[in-house]
C-alpha cells in the first residue's frame, strides 16, 4: 500500500480532518518534521474560543491585549478556585489581573459556554511548562512549502529567496516607514538590500539571508521584519543626486517616488527630483574572486538639461564609473553621459 | 513519510467540498492554492471575470476559471482593493494607494504605480490603510485606521486607538491626479468602505474606545464620527488644544451617529466591507442593500437603509451564522460559515466571495482556508426584507406575504430599545434596555407589511425586534426573526 492510499484507508473524512488540522498546528514554523508533544498543547482551538469573540483580546500563546490562554491556564492549574475565578471573569468581566487593560463582561456568553470555555483554559500549559516545545496555534504560519506558483520560498514567516529577485515592502530596522527590501538570488550576487521610497535611495545592503516577517506577519502585525543577515553597507545619510549647479548642493531637492517597475523580477525605481523623471535601477554582481560584490546603480534621466552630480564623498568604498569624473568630492556627471550613466561601488562581503 | 502525510492532508482538507446546504443559501469552500496562508484583505472582480484578492502577507492572487496566478507580491500589507472601471487593478498597502499594471501581458504585474503616498504613517500593528472602492469620477476612497500602543517589541499593549499622524482615523479621497482628500474624521478603525447603487460611501467602525458598539457610518466631507482624537487634524479645532479633553456633550453634539449600529456580541465584533448588492435578484430579494461580514464572528449580515429627513438610517438582521448559534426561536439559521470575514465581492455568476482574514481575527490564516462563497439556491427566503419608520411606529416589509390564517397579535412583535454609551471606555453594554409594548399590529391586504404601532419613539435609539411566530402563507415560519433599527432621525 503506498502512502497515497494509507492515507485514504483512514477511517472517516471527519477523523482525516482533525488529524490535519492537529498535525499543522504542531508544526515549528521552521521545522518540517512534528515534535513528540508532552501534552496540554492546544490541538485544536475550540469553536467558541473564535465564534464568541475571545480571539479578539487572546492569543493562545502570546500576550495580545490581553494575557494569553497558556499562561492563564499556568496560573489557575493548581488552584482549586481557578474555574470559579475564569468563569467569574469571563461574566462579571476582570482588570488589573493581568496588566492594565480590562475585559468587559462577556455577557453574550450562556453558562455553558463560558464552562466550557473555562475548562478548556484550563488545560493549557505554557510552553515552558510542558516540554517538547512544539509550537501551538496561536497564529498560523506556512508550512515549509515551495509551491510552484511563487517563486521565494516561505519557511514559517521567513522568507528565502529562490531563483528570482523578491521584493517586500514591509518595516525595516534603520529605514523610513516607506520602504522596499530586495532580495536577489545566488546568480545576481545573492545579496539583498533596502531601497528607502521615501528619501528614494539605497539605503543598506545584507548578506546572508532574506527577512523573518514574524512581527509583521504575526500576533497584530504591523511591525519591523528582521534581516537574516550582516549589513556590509551602509549608504551615506543623503541623497547622493544632484541636478543642478554644484553650488546649489545645499538647496533642499524634492524628491516624490513613483513606484518601480519589475524587469526580469528585478526593480526600476520611478521617482522625481525637482519634476525631473529619474528610472534607478541597481545591479549587483559576485566578484569573480569571491569576498566582494560590485553594485551598480543605472540612473536614466531623460531629457535632462542640467549639470548632474553624484554626491559620494564620505564613503568609505571604492568607486567606479566611466560615466563621471571627481570634480570638488563629488563625481560629476559628463554632459553627454547625463540623461544615462552608471556607478560602481565595490564592497566587501564581510561586515 | 511524515512530510509527505502532511501534503496528503493538505490535499483533503483544500479540496473543494459543499458545506450544509440551507434552502435559499448554500455555502461552499473554494479551492485555494496549496499550502498558501491567504488572509483575504482585499477583492473585487475584473469587468473580464477575473478574481483579484489581496492578502495580509502581501500577495494579490488573480482565479480565472479556477485557476489561480500570483498577480503581485511583496506589498506592505495591503487592506484593501478595487478594481476600475477601465479595469485597473488599485490596492491600499501601507505606505500607499498602488496601481498594479501589467505591461508585457503574462498575467504578473509588473508596474506597481504610486498614485498617492500622501498621508503619515510610521510602524505600529493599528495602523491600517483600509480601502478601496471607486467613485464614477474615478477618485478611489479609504479609510485610514487609528494608531495603538504597543510596548517595545511591537505587540499589542493596548487596542485604545489615537491619532498620532495625519490623517489617521479619517477617511480619504485619492482623485485620479493623485492628490489625497482627508474627508471625514473620527474612524476608529474602518476595516473596509463600500458604495450604495446610488454612488453614497460607506464604512464600518469596529467597537472600542468611543465605539460602543460596531457601526456603519455614511461618509460625508468634513463630518465628525465620533472618536475625538482625529479632529486634531481638523483645521477647525487646531486650537482647541486636545480634542479628547472637549467634553463629551459636545462631542455628541458634533458627532454623525452612524447609519446603524451593529450589536456587539449579536451581530458583530469586528466588521468588514460592507457590500451593496447589485445583483438586481440574481442574489435573492435584497437589491440594494448591504451584506457585511465579521471578523470574530462568522456571521454575515444584511442592512437595509432608509433616508429619513435627508440622513440614512436603518435596520441590521442576522444573514447566514456559522456558529451554531440559535437565532432566538426562529431556530438555527446556520451554516459552517466560517468567522474572519473582511471583504466580499460578487461573482460574475452572481454568488457572493467571501474574503477571510482569519480564523477569528487578524493573523489567523490557516493555509488553504481564505475563500468561501455564498450561492442562492433561487428559493426566496421568508425575511423581514426592510424596516420602515413610521411617525407612530415601525412598518416591517417581509419578502413574502404573510400567513393569512394567522391572527398576528402585538405580543408577536416584541420590542426593545436601548443605546450604546458614548464614551472612552473600551466599547459599551446596551444603556437603558427597556421592552417597548407594541400597541396594535396591521397587516396590508397584500399581506407583504405589518405596521407596528408604538407608543413613542425616541432619537438615538436601538429598537431591537424579536418576532414570534410569524409564518408565510405555506405555514413556514420566518427565517430570522431578529432585527435591530437604528433610529437617529424621527419621521415628521
Amino acid at each position: 500500500m503506498d502512502e497515497d492510499s494509507t492515507v485514504r484507508a483512514l477511517a472517516g473524512k471527519q477523523l482525516m480532518l482533525r488529524c490535519a488540522t492537529a498535525l499543522l498546528c504542531l508544526f515549528q514554523p521552521v521545522l518540517a518534521e512534528p515534535q513528540v508533544v508532552a501534552g496540554n498543547i492546544p490541538e485544536k482551538v475550540p469553536d467558541l474560543f473564535t465564534s464568541q469573540g475571545c480571539a479578539a483580546c487572546h492569543h493562545l500563546e502570546q500576550p495580545s491585549i490581553g494575557p494569553s490562554m497558556a499562561a492563564v491556564g499556568s496560573h489557575y492549574a493548581n488552584d482549586p478556585k481557578g474555574i470559579e475565578t475564569i468563569l467569574h471573569s469571563l461574566q462579571m468581566g476582570a482588570k488589573g489581573k493581568w496588566g492594565q487593560n480590562e475585559m468587559p463582561p462577556q455577557s453574550h456568553l450562556t453558562k455553558e459556554n463560558a464552562e466550557q470555555l473555562a475548562e478548556w483554559i484550563l488545560t493549557l500549559r505554557k510552553k515552558e511548562e510542558r516540554g517538547g516545545g512544539a509550537k501551538a496555534g496561536g497564529y498560523a504560519s506556512e508550512p515549509a512549502f515551495h509551491s510552484p506558483l511563487i517563486f521565494e520560498k516561505r519557511v514559517g514567516t521567513v522568507v528565502e529567496v529562490g531563483d528570482a529577485p523578491v521584493v517586500y515592502r514591509v518595516y525595516l530596522p534603520g529605514a523610513s516607514s516607506r520602504v522596499i527590501a530586495v532580495g536577489l538570488p545566488q546568480k545576481l550576487g545573492g545579496i539583498s538590500y533596502a531601497f528607502d521610497a521615501a528619501e528614494c535611495r539605497l539605503l543598506y545592503v545584507w548578506s546572508g539571508g532574506f527577512l523573518d516577517m514574524e512581527k509583521a506577519w504575526t500576533g497584530f502585525g504591523g511591525w519591523y521584519a528582521r534581516l537574516l543577515g550582516a549589513k556590509i553597507y551602509q549608504a551615506p545619510n543623503q541623497f547622493p543626486l544632484r541636478i543642478g549647479k554644484l553650488d546649489d548642493t545645499g538647496k533642499k531637492q524634492e524628491v516624490a517616488f513613483k513606484g518601480y517597475r519589475l524587469v526580469r523580477g528585478q526593480p526600476e525605481f520611478l521617482y522625481q527630483v525637482d519634476g525631473q523623471d529619474v528610472t534607478h535601477r541597481i545591479v549587483c554582481q559576485a566578484k569573480p574572486q569571491g569576498g566582494s560584490v560590485s553594485i551598480t546603480h543605472h540612473f536614466s534621466l531623460p531629457g535632462v538639461a542640467e549639470e548632474v552630480s553624484f554626491l559620494s564623498a564620505k564613503e568609505h568604498v571604492h568607486y567606479h564609473t566611466e560615466d563621471a569624473t571627481w570634480s570638488s568630492g563629488v563625481l560629476l556627471v559628463h554632459p553627454d553621459k547625463r540623461a544615462d550613466f552608471s556607478i560602481s561601488i565595490s564592497i566587501n562581503l564581510k561586515p | 513519510m511524515k512530510r509527505i502525510t502532511i501534503h496528503i492532508f493538505s490535499a483533503v482538507l483544500f479540496a473543494a467540498a459543499t458545506l450544509r446546504a440551507d434552502e435559499h443559501y448554500r455555502v461552499e469552500q473554494v479551492e485555494v492554492p496549496q499550502g498558501i496562508v491567504m488572509e483575504v484583505s482585499g477583492m473585487d472582480y475584473s469587468p473580464d471575470g477575473v478574481l483579484y484578492l489581496a492578502t495580509r502577507r502581501g500577495d494579490v492572487w488573480a482565479r480565472k476559471d479556477g485557476a489561480w496566478q500570483r498577480f503581485a507580491h511583496g506589498l506592505h500589507e495591503p487592506m484593501g482593493l478595487c478594481i476600475g472601471s477601465k479595469g485597473e487593478v488599485f490596492v491600499s498597502q501601507r505606505p500607499e494607494i498602488t496601481q498594479l499594471i501589467d505591461e508585457n501581458g503574462d498575467g504578473v504585474a509588473d508596474l506597481h504605480r504610486t498614485i498617492s503616498d500622501e498621508f503619515s504613517m510610521v510602524p505600529n500593528f493599528h495602523q491600517y490603510t483600509y480601502g478601496l472602492v471607486q467613485d464614477d469620477a474615478g477618485n478611489l476612497w479609504g479609510t485610514l485606521s487609528g494608531s495603538g500602543k504597543t510596548n517595545p517589541e511591537g505587540r499589542p499593549a493596548s487596542a485604545n486607538a489615537f491619532s498620532s499622524e495625519p490623517y489617521r482615523m479619517w477617511s480619504y479621497k485619492v482623485t485620479p491626479e493623485g492628490e489625497f482628500v482627508p474627508w471625514s474624521s473620527g474612524l476608529r478603525t474602518a476595516n473596509g468602505i463600500g458604495m450604495n447603487d446610488e454612488g453614497d460611501l460607506f464604512a464600518t467602525d469596529n467597537q472600542g474606545d468611543w465605539v460602543g458598539s460596531s457601526m456603519l457610518h455614511h461618509l460625508e466631507q468634513g463630518v465628525f464620527h465620533g472618536h475625538p482624537d482625529a479632529l486634531r487634524w481638523d483645521p477647525r479645532f487646531k486650537d482647541k488644544g486636545d480634542p479628547t479633553k472637549l467634553p463629551i456633550e459636545e462631542l455628541d453634539r458634533l458627532r454623525k451617529m452612524p447609519a446603524v449600529f451593529l450589536p456587539h456580541g449579536e451581530l458583530s465584533n469586528s466588521p468588514g466591507a460592507p457590500l451593496c448588492d447589485t445583483t438586481r435578484g440574481e442574489f435573492g430579494p435584497f437589491a440594494g442593500q448591504f451584506f457585511i461580514g465579521d471578523v470574530v464572528h462568522a456571521t454575515l449580515m444584511r442592512v437595509a437603509l432608509e433616508k429619513v429627513n435627508g440622513q440614512y438610517q436603518g435596520a441590521c438582521f442576522p444573514f447566514i451564522k456559522g456558529s451554531p448559534q440559535k437565532v432566538a426561536e426562529g431556530g438555527e439559521i446556520g451554516e459552517p460559515l466560517k468567522a474572519g470575514i473582511c471583504r466580499l465581492a460578487f461573482a460574475p455568476d452572481h454568488s457572493l466571495m467571501i474574503g477571510r482574514v482569519g480564523e477569528g481575527n487578524w493573523n489567523r490564516g490557516l493555509p488553504g482556508t481564505g475563500v468561501q462563497r455564498v450561492v442562492y439556491t433561487g428559493v426566496v427566503p421568508f425575511e423581514i426584507h426592510r424596516i420602515e419608520l413610521q411617525q407612530d411606529g415601525f412598518k416591517l416589509h417581509f419578502t413574502k406575504p404573510l400567513n393569512p390564517a394567522d391572527k398576528l397579535s402585538p405580543e408577536q412583535f416584541a420590542l426593545k430599545s436601548y443605546h450604546y454609551a458614548y464614551t472612552p471606555k473600551y466599547g459599551s453594554p446596551k444603556i437603558d434596555l427597556k421592552d417597548l409594548p407594541v400597541t396594535a399590529v396591521e397587516i396590508s391586504a397584500d399581506g407583504m407589511t405589518a405596521a407596528l404601532r408604538v407608543l413613542r419613539l425616541e432619537k438615538r435609539k436601538i429598537y431591537q425586534f424579536s418576532l414570534k411566530g410569524i409564518t408565510d402563507a405555506s405555514g413556514k415560519v420566518l427565517r430570522n426573526v431578529r432585527a435591530y433599527y437604528t433610529l437617529n432621525e424621527l419621521k415628521e
